[in-house]
């Protein structure tokens, strides 16, 4: 990044928000058919009952719940890098934690979903809400998925208003270039900024107190989402270690489509210089990090799966392996835990194809590895009698699509409207700009 | 402190080669160790004796592991506010080799610790069984202490060759940096990173496994996924603790004055967070136990909480671990406040020390029984008087900045 002027930088990135081209249009069409084709299907699935998905007895909880948890711990990267970097001081994150909270938020939105498709009669989903009615229903508050909507509709409250708050001397940037309608829109989401000294203060602690709440609640929320698992009694379920590893797979597969997503959109916007390599180099040691992780709770949960002597724990995990999920399980292993150890070599890296491949097949692994945690101990519980396999129906299937058009769409029109990359932030790292004159001028 | 006078505080420090590191009060400390030790063997109460021993030993390797876990850390993320502190958490490496050496005692009593020594658990005793337990422990220390020397080491060399650029050698470090000067530095730095990602993976696997071989295999019935992880990242938050506790006399010497107040903020940062992750780890393996009520995974959690005198001291490691360090370390006038961290640094200690107990005693002399306090403390200052021991000599022998690093301009006045 060095060699660049605040200028250069602030005309770059307000540059990305050009009228675009025909190409454009037709991604944004394109992904915003393929939700309406999962709404449609969705909307088939309400009229003809949840029979026409693939969830039976006892596997009650099959892709959509799969799908829940990985658009959730696809959030994670976002709050990762706009707050826990943000607090360790990590400059590195500057160019990229715009487009990766906004990717939070679309993607906790996406995961949002889930649970009302899952519902069946989504109309009553506010039955699951705790409010006193006539019905006489009160939700179980000892219920993990009670604890579970508090904690992502707190964190899709906070990661939203993270967002907002990140963007309005950006915004305001924007307003001084805009025209028309846009003018307009700009100039009520920058909520009167004019970058006073007295703004800038105020700005900076409000950044720093949301950044230091919202790291604890990122922790928490990805927490909660595994104990919907860990604590109940099912076997490959109710293992300690789920939180913390949770969080750590959450992140790696945040991180992984971070990855994905800016690879072309530098392309795109042209702005190479100022999301480098280095960021990249930096995410990949992260993955690293992560993957390193979930590979020690991969193996930890074996052993500690024979150590304990309990006949049915250890039935679920050596099924797992060797059942008739192996290949969803031995896809999740390979790509998660095996796969980044690439990135130990400075060449994977820092090569773009590289950097593409892996990314893609982490995101890859880590939607196995839900699958396979939530439909392999449903499958094989403690009575033998009672087993059953699942596999998804087109009906499923459709919806998950249906589902990413959902939140590429999202991400492509944030591409479009509003700065992809913090033009504040990015100027905080450069060196400062000399008065004409002094001795040596930038 | 500009980089000159750096240098010149650091070679003063090095030539007046303290040989006296056996001060009067060091030589009580171990010598009351080693009279309660004998004592209390003599007395009859081998296992009390065996269990503060266990207790102490686990305690003190997961401090001086965790303080060298610090300083490959701080290297790892390229940290420019912690390169005045790294050797000082280094330091902590000289305590590594006695610890082999202790532990040949618990591998002589150790079945009055382990119950499966003399009654083995049936389809456990291939993994659970005398031999092969001691031999995995070995490994682990051996491994690990081979590991940080050698890091330590190559650290050490630098500094060395960078302070002594162009002058007269000393007679000691002759040796160290033949054919070595500071046109090797660089490369040595890279090499530095790659062992220190070799330390920082087998910290996590081996000290893993020590924790479900000397803690958690007392019960052998009991499991939780997350409990070597609980016990490494304990370590290395006591390590941090433990850091701060040296750093606060460190400043005292006279290169002490590149640590300010700064760097004991940005530590208190570091503690503040570590206390929370080490109060998670706890929560997360107590909730998933409390909901599932299993009967034999929750036994382990209503004999420490819920029956006393185990459930009083559950409560004051809750509060000593995480609760006050929680309130305290909020506050940022605390946290650059040298003293003020050493004390909350020991109390923190303490807290993780009361947990160890908590987590050993309960599991080898019964729930009822509280162990013998004086054998507790007088081991327990035994121990103390070892590890100040080895502290006090390496403090003495070798350069206690990282002079020859190229991240320590940041640190230093006049260069950026």
């Amino acid at each position: 990044m060095e060699g660049l002027t605040y200028k250069q930088v602030n005309d770059a990135i307000i540059n990305t928000l050009a009228p675009p081209r025909k190409f454009y249009f037709a991604i944004v069409g394109f992904f915003g058919l393929l939700f309406a084709l999962g709404m449609s299907v969705w909307f088939y699935m309400i009229i003809n009952g949840l029979g026409v998905a693939g969830i039976r007895h006892p596997v009650m909880w099959g892709v959509f719940i799969t799908n829940f948890v990985f658009w959730v711990g696809i959030a994670h990267s976002g709050t990762l890098i706009s707050a826990i970097l943000y607090l360790f001081r990590a400059e590195w994150r500057m160019s990229i934690y715009r487009s990766a909270e906004a990717m939070t938020v679309f993607a906790v939105a996406t995961a949002g979903m889930y649970p009302l498709i899952h519902l069946g009669r989504v109309w009553v989903a506010y039955w699951t809400l705790p409010i006193p009615n006539e019905m006489l229903l009160w939700p179980n508050f000892k219920s993990p998925l009670i604890m579970d909507v508090i904690a992502i509709s707190t964190y899709l409250t906070v990661s939203a208003s993270f967002f907002l708050i990140g963007l309005i001397p950006d915004i305001a940037a924007v307003r001084e270039k805009a025209t028309g309608i846009r003018k307009k829109i700009y100039t009520i989401l920058s909520f009167g900024w004019h970058g006073t000294n007295e703004q800038w203060r105020h700005y900076g602690r409000a950044y720093l107190f949301f950044a230091a709440l919202a790291t604890p609640l990122v922790i928490s929320v990805h927490s909660v989402v595994s104990w919907d698992f860990a604590l109940s009694i099912v076997p490959g379920w109710h293992s300690t270690i789920f939180a913390p590893y949770f969080v750590a797979g959450a992140i790696h597969s945040g991180l992984a489509l971070v990855i994905t997503l800016l690879i072309p959109l530098r392309k795109i916007f042209k702005v190479e210089n100022i999301i480098t390599i280095k960021n990249f180099e930096s995410m990949a040691k992260v993955i690293l990090l992560t993957g390193l992780i979930v590979g020690y709770a991969y193996a930890i949960e074996y052993f500690l799966a024979w150590y304990s002597g309990n006949p049915y724990e250890l039935a679920i995990f050596k099924w797992r392996a060797s059942g008739d999920y192996a290949p969803a399980f031995w896809t999740m292993v390979i790509c998660n835990s095996i796969v980044p150890l690439l990135f130990f070599f400075k060449k994977f890296r820092t090569s773009i194809v590289g950097l593409l491949v892996v990314s893609i097949l982490i995101n890859v692994g880590m939607w196995f590895e839900r699958y396979v945690i939530i439909v392999t101990s449903l499958a094989h519980e403690f009575l033998p009698a009672a087993w059953g396999n699942y596999s998804p129906t087109w009906v499923e299937i459709v919806i998950s699509l249906g589902s990413w058009g959902f939140f590429l769409m999202l991400f492509f029109l944030f591409a479009k409207f509003l700065p992809s990359i913090s033009i504040t932030e990015v100027k905080e790292i450069l060196p400062t700009p000399k008065r004409k004159g002094s001795n040596n001028e930038h | 402190m500009n980089r000159e006078q750096l240098r010149q505080a650091l070679t003063t420090s090095i030539e007046a080669n303290d040989k006296q590191i056996f001060k009067p009060y060091i030589i009580a400390l171990i010598a009351v160790g080693v009279v309660g030790f004998m004592v209390g063997m003599l007395a009859g109460e081998i296992q009390q004796v065996m269990q503060a021993y266990l207790i102490n030993f686990v305690f003190w390797i997961g401090i001086a592991q965790g303080a060298v876990i610090l300083s490959v850390v701080l290297r790892l993320t390229n940290a420019k506010w912690g390169r005045p502190i790294m050797r000082i958490a280094e330091s902590a490496s000289a305590f590594l080799p006695v610890t082999i050496l202790l532990f040949i005692i618990i591998m002589l009593g150790g079945e009055k610790l382990f119950i499966w020594i003399n009654e083995p658990v049936a389809h456990k005793a291939i993994y659970l069984n005398a031999p092969f337990m001691y031999s995995r422990v070995l490994v682990s220390l051996l491994l690990m202490t081979g590991l940080s020397l050698f890091y330590v080491r190559n650290s050490v060399r630098n500094d060395l060759a960078a302070i002594y650029h162009g002058k007269l050698v000393p007679e000691r470090f002759r040796k160290l940096l033949t054919n070595y000067d500071v046109s090797r530095i660089e490369k040595s730095n890279d090499k530095q990173t790659t062992l220190s990602v070799i330390l920082a993976i087998c910290y996590a696997v081996c000290y893993s496994f020590l924790a479900i071989d000397l803690i958690m295999s007392l019960d052998p019935h009991w499991v939780s996924t997350l409990f070597g992880a609980y016990y490494f990242i304990g370590s290395f938050y006591i390590g941090i603790a433990f850091t701060i506790i040296m750093a606060s006399y460190f400043i005292e010497r006279p290169e002490g004055k590149i640590i300010g107040s700064k760097q004991f903020h940005d530590l208190g940062k570091l503690l503040f967070g570590f206390a929370i992750v080490n109060g998670d780890f706890f929560y997360s393996q107590f909730l998933v136990i409390w909901y599932g009520n299993l009967p034999e995974e929750t036994h382990y959690i209503i004999e420490r909480t819920q029956h006393e005198p185990w459930a009083t001291m559950a409560y004051i490691v809750l509060l000593l671990s995480f609760v006050a360090p929680f309130i305290i370390l909020i506050n940022k006038k605390i946290k650059m406040n040298t003293v003020a961290m050493r004390w909350v640094s020991i109390g923190i200690l303490l807290g993780i020390w009361l947990e160890r107990t908590l987590l050993i005693a309960p599991s080898v002399s019964g729930n009822t029984s509280f162990p013998i306090v004086w054998i507790q403390i007088t081991i327990t200052l035994g121990f103390l008087g070892i590890i100040v021991t080895s502290i006090k000599y390496f403090w003495s022998k070798y350069p206690m900045v990282v002079y020859g690093d190229p991240l320590l301009k940041h640190s230093l006045e006049g260069e950026k």
